[in-house]
């Protein structure tokens, strides 16, 4: 499957998909949030959805990623998901990346 | 042009008392705490509270004001007065002595289960010896989960100074990226951002073997399907 990375979000296109009913819409489109940075990866266009642990995102045509530091990359129609990066913490443990 | 808050949801509670916000994280999925640590003139704020995932669990959702003055934002934080406020030269002792932990009543430590209080803690004291030029040791960076914070921790140390330091060996270079080798039990991706000059280190399982490995298990992926045909 296509993927495409923007710094710490790994986004890999994915077969269409049906949400199950504890899917929640993420209306800010926020893909992921700086904790000390401040600075976010945020879809310009489509539907993002958070569903049991996943991130998915539905675009009905080619949609930018943006955020204030890196390229944007634009994202061409399709169903994706979206993998946020994580880091070794020491004895089997891990955590997302945070910035 | 009246101002208003372009903010995370409750970072709010900080930009309405004009203060800077240093760290905001919430912890949970649906629902959950969330911290804020922030600094004002002459003190550090900490501030908790919970978040839900609907309108009638949530304030921030529930008032629904996304971009909110500077009067309606002191109306809003009045429900989130700070749970402690430390002075900065307390702070800096806090941090000297990394026991940033103590903020939290001992009954409270427990909580932030994703990364645990002392994880946090450990966090905050770096940041705190960045904010306040104190100097900075290997163990701020070793201990430190925040990926800007310990990049702008090495960028003071110095890389080669951390290799020297560390004892560290390059198991591999691969054009600007390398994977380096301190001890038994910490392996890093040295990684040049693709955007910006600027250089991450990003700990891994200490069982990696190559830059490509590491890479994929950060993604939780197996090296034979990380393949991005596009990197920013």
């Amino acid at each position: 499957m296509t993927q495409y990375r923007q710094g710490d979000l790994l986004i890999e296109m994915i077969p269409k998909r049906t949400f199950s009913q504890y899917a929640k819409r993420i209306e800010n489109k926020v893909l992921a949030f700086g904790e000390v940075t401040g600075h976010s990866h945020r879809l310009t266009g489509g539907e993002l959805w958070s569903d049991r642990g996943e991130m998915i995102a539905v675009l009905d045509q080619p949609t930018p990623v943006i955020h204030e530091e890196h390229d944007t990359i634009t994202l061409p129609e399709g169903t994706y998901r979206v993998i946020r990066q994580r880091e070794y913490l020491g004895k089997d443990t891990t955590d997302y990346v945070n910035d | 042009m009246t101002e208003t808050f372009k903010g995370q949801s409750y970072e709010i509670v900080a930009w309405a008392r004009d203060q800077r916000v240093m760290y905001y994280r919430s912890f949970g999925d649906y629902q959950g705490e969330w911290l804020l640590l922030s600094k004002g003139e002459r003190d550090y704020f900490l501030y908790k509270g919970s978040y839900g995932s609907c309108s009638g669990c949530d304030s921030w959702e529930a008032w629904g004001n996304s971009e909110p003055t500077k009067e309606q934002a002191q109306e809003f934080v009045k429900d989130y007065p700070s749970f402690a406020e430390v002075p900065i030269a307390t702070m800096q002792n806090l941090a000297l002595n990394r026991t940033i932990e103590k903020i939290l009543p001992a009954n409270m430590r427990g909580d932030f289960t994703q990364v645990g209080w002392e994880q946090v803690a450990a966090d905050w004291s770096a940041l705190v010896r960045l904010e306040e030029s104190l100097a900075i040791e290997m163990v701020d960076i070793l201990g430190c989960s925040n990926q800007e914070t310990k990049r702008q921790l090495l960028e003071r140390f110095g890389v080669e100074r951390f290799v020297t330091e560390s004892g560290g060996t390059w198991i591999e270079r691969q054009g600007e990226d390398g994977l380096l080798s301190v001890d038994a039990e910490h392996r890093f991706l040295w990684l040049k951002d693709s955007s910006t000059p600027r250089r991450y280190l990003l700990r891994v399982p200490p069982e990696t073997a190559s830059v490509h490995a590491g890479k994929a298990w950060s993604f939780n992926l197996a090296p034979s399907h990380y393949a991005p045909i596009i990197e920013t």
